[in-house]
């Protein structure tokens, strides 16, 4: 028998912060650390949950739904989009690999780990940081976080939660310092977003407001979705070179 | 009173119709026609409260009016352009390449415009900020559109407008909910809750403004997009920021005892214009210029805020509308030489000026009202502001006045390249071997522009006197 929607949120609930919050340590660290889009999409939806079973034990259990919705619609938006630029990316590294010789890089992208280590070839010549680079930034956040949500706690938050804001806000802006690629910034973005909107729905009760940001996430995510498109329609041949 | 709404409802009904015309002629024309409309109505509507929407007021006041008639304006203004620029030329072979791709960002511009002049005008009725930060995004979200339109060699511009924006949004309604709590408990302010909520509203605003290093979205934009969308968002984006920071500090006086919040302002205004009018000065193509010399200009503005004062709201206003003139102008100049050369490089556009004279000059006297300089419509606000901060600090004068040159340099340079004979290879595409002079309809444009702004310079009363109406009923804390 399929649970009813109450019981699923009677469950949810019974999931700690602390959990949640380690939950969060792992779908942000992906974000900061990978390139591969569907680890970036999964990472994202999952943090949606995650934000949502946390919201579910401090506001209203409808408004915590209504956050997970969004989420669910936005990643599909996001997969869409990537999905479609995914196949001419495959036609650019077609032509790029034989004409770089590199033998090495192909045999360690069919291994599987260039989501790890390089990602795709376009983005390998954009991305200004390595992966290691950007392992240890998430390592050096997790302690900042961690500092500053003693020192300043939010206000009404329990400890866990306010760490969970300082994160996710962090990890975010430091996603959209690294990179200028739609999808990958787009992800800093939704994270920044997510962080705040944990917040802040534990501050603002209006309706309006809540709807509006709701309206204002999903139609943000059709940008994203339409700049990554466009990024990939025109792709450079030389910077796939 | 409802007869407000007309101001949001018009543009968004209508943009409908625009779209699904926007292959044909008469799509444009009915949306310049209405941005006309809207123009005149929105100076003859009535003032006041409108109505409450559950619990917060929608409201036309003569601040509204004046910001709303300049983004009416210049939008009707760039519409008007660019069909003069398109529409007359379908059946020149030699104009038709070169102005193909204009024609097709035309037909993605006009729909959106409409829709993005509608929740701007909704965002400058609502006076509950959080409400008018989720309606600037939303126009921003549109925007991304407009700024891309089909353009696929970057990506850079739409997607760091787009990033600052959103960024700036939950520290506006972090800051609308501190503000709600203060109404609602009805006592007095803390010293600190004024601090912290004087933080989001600063960084949130500096974003918006382009306050350096928050920047980088206004000068990609001018170097990236093309010309007439580049100055819609130049003008129209700053308009709306600009009068939602002054109705946030009429309506909420309290704000303007904090400590850091005006000398900020100051701070960033002024240092926004140095450096914006320092960088403006060693750029190398027109596009970037126009980005640089805006946010010159848009740091004057915000160092004129933050000096305040009893005529600070009609000296804002009159630089606002100088802005949107020159920007126009300066989108309708490069948009024509763009017929030359699709590149606004000093190098692409070398020699330019003996086959289109009138553009060239235009956009000389464009920029020089962006730095404020004398006879040019910038120049009385431009000179209100030195007046002004001399009085608080001589050294900020100095960087204003280094800023101004700076711009007037980068136009200078400009000039001289356009002056330069340009080197014949033989190849077509030179501009020596193309011989294409203005189309006419522009020509005329860009010359009533460029008499409009010299004009202005020397009678700023025609400007300063009309605004004096508008604005003499607003009370602005800053003094």
């Amino acid at each position: 028998m399929m649970p009813t929607l109450p019981e699923i949120v009677q469950y949810l609930q019974s999931v700690s912060y602390d959990s949640a919050l380690l939950g969060l340590f792992i779908t942000a660290g992906l974000i900061i650390v990978s390139r591969d889009w569907r680890l970036l999409i999964l990472a994202l939806l999952i943090q949606y949950i995650l934000v949502g079973v946390i919201l579910s034990r401090i506001v209203q259990p409808d408004l915590a739904v209504l956050k997970v919705l969004i989420g669910a619609f936005i990643c599909p938006i996001l997969f869409l989009s990537a999905q479609q630029v995914a196949g001419s990316e495959v036609s650019v590294q077609a032509v790029v690999l034989p004409l770089r010789r590199n033998k090495l890089v192909a045999v360690w992208r069919r291994l599987g780990w260039r989501w790890s280590v390089s990602g795709p070839v376009r983005r390998q010549k954009l991305a200004p940081t390595g992966a290691y680079f950007r392992f240890m930034v998430g390592l050096l956040l997790i302690l900042v976080a961690s500092t500053i949500s003693r020192t300043f706690p939010l206000p009404g938050l329990a400890p866990a939660v306010s760490t969970a804001v300082y994160w996710l806000v962090m990890v975010g802006l430091v996603v959209l310092a690294l990179t200028e690629d739609p999808m990958k910034a787009g992800h800093g973005l939704f994270t920044v977003l997510t962080g705040f909107g944990m917040y802040y729905n534990t501050l603002e009760s209006s309706l309006l407001l809540a709807g509006l940001w709701g309206a204002v996430n999903l139609l943000l995510a059709l940008a994203v979705g339409y700049l990554i498109v466009v990024r990939g329609t025109g792709l450079d041949p030389e910077e796939g070179l | 009173m409802a007869q407000a709404l007309l101001l949001v409802g018009l543009p968004l009904g209508v943009a409908t119709l625009v779209y699904l015309l926007r292959r044909v002629w008469a799509g444009a024309m009915i949306a310049a026609l209405i941005t006309l409309l809207l123009t005149w109505l929105t100076v003859r509507l009535p003032t006041g409260v409108v109505f409450n929407l559950l619990g917060r007021t929608i409201e036309l006041d003569e601040l509204s009016q004046v910001t709303l008639f300049l983004l009416f304006a210049a939008t009707a203004g760039l519409f008007l352009m660019l069909i003069l620029l398109t529409l007359p030329h379908y059946q020149d072979r030699r104009l038709a390449g070169a102005l193909y791709r204009r024609k097709q960002e035309a037909r993605i511009f006009y729909p959106a415009a409409l829709v993005i002049l509608a929740l701007f005008g909704a965002a400058s009725l609502s006076r509950h900020l959080g409400i008018t930060a989720i309606f600037v995004e939303l126009a921003a979200i549109l925007m991304v559109f407009v700024i891309q339109t089909e353009r696929l060699e970057s990506t850079r511009a739409a997607l760091r407008f787009l990033t600052l924006i959103s960024l700036a949004t939950p520290l506006f309604l972090l800051a609308a909910r501190q503000i709600d709590e203060y109404q609602l408990s009805g006592g007095a302010v803390l010293a600190q809750d004024i601090e912290r909520t004087a933080l989001f509203v600063g960084l949130g605003f500096a974003a918006w403004l382009a306050v350096i290093p928050f920047h980088s979205w206004l000068t990609s934009t001018a170097s990236e997009s093309s010309p007439p969308t580049a100055a819609f968002v130049l003008i129209t984006f700053p308009i709306v920021a600009i009068s939602t920071l002054a109705h946030l500090v009429i309506d909420l006086p309290w704000l303007t005892d904090s400590q850091y919040l005006v000398t900020g302002i100051i701070i960033a205004g002024v240092v926004t214009a140095f450096v914006g009018g320092l960088l403006s000065a060693i750029q190398r193509g027109f596009g970037e210029l126009m980005g640089y010399a805006a946010l010159f200009n848009l740091g004057c503005i915000v160092a004129l805020f933050g000096l305040g004062g009893r005529a600070a709201i009609v000296t804002i206003l009159a630089s606002l509308a100088a802005r949107t003139l020159a920007l126009v102008l300066m989108a309708a100049c490069l948009s024509t030489l763009s017929i030359l050369s699709a590149n606004s490089g000093f190098t692409q556009v070398r020699g330019a000026a003996y086959q289109m004279p009138v553009a060239a000059g235009g956009l000389v006297a464009a920029g020089l009202t962006l730095a404020g300089a004398p006879f040019t419509a910038g120049f009385a606000s431009s000179w209100q502001l030195i007046h002004a901060i001399v009085v608080v600090d001589a050294r900020a004068a100095v960087l204003l006045i280094i800023g101004g040159v700076g711009v007037a340099i980068g136009y200078l340079r400009g000039l001289r390249m356009m002056l330069a004979a340009a080197p014949a290879t033989g190849n077509r595409n030179d501009l020596s071997a193309r011989r294409l002079s203005e189309p006419w309809p522009l020509l005329i444009f860009i010359s009533l522009f460029i008499l409009g702004t010299v004009f202005l310079g020397i009678f700023p009363a025609a400007l300063i006197d009309p605004l004096q109406q508008f604005s003499v009923y607003t009370l602005f804390p800053i003094r």
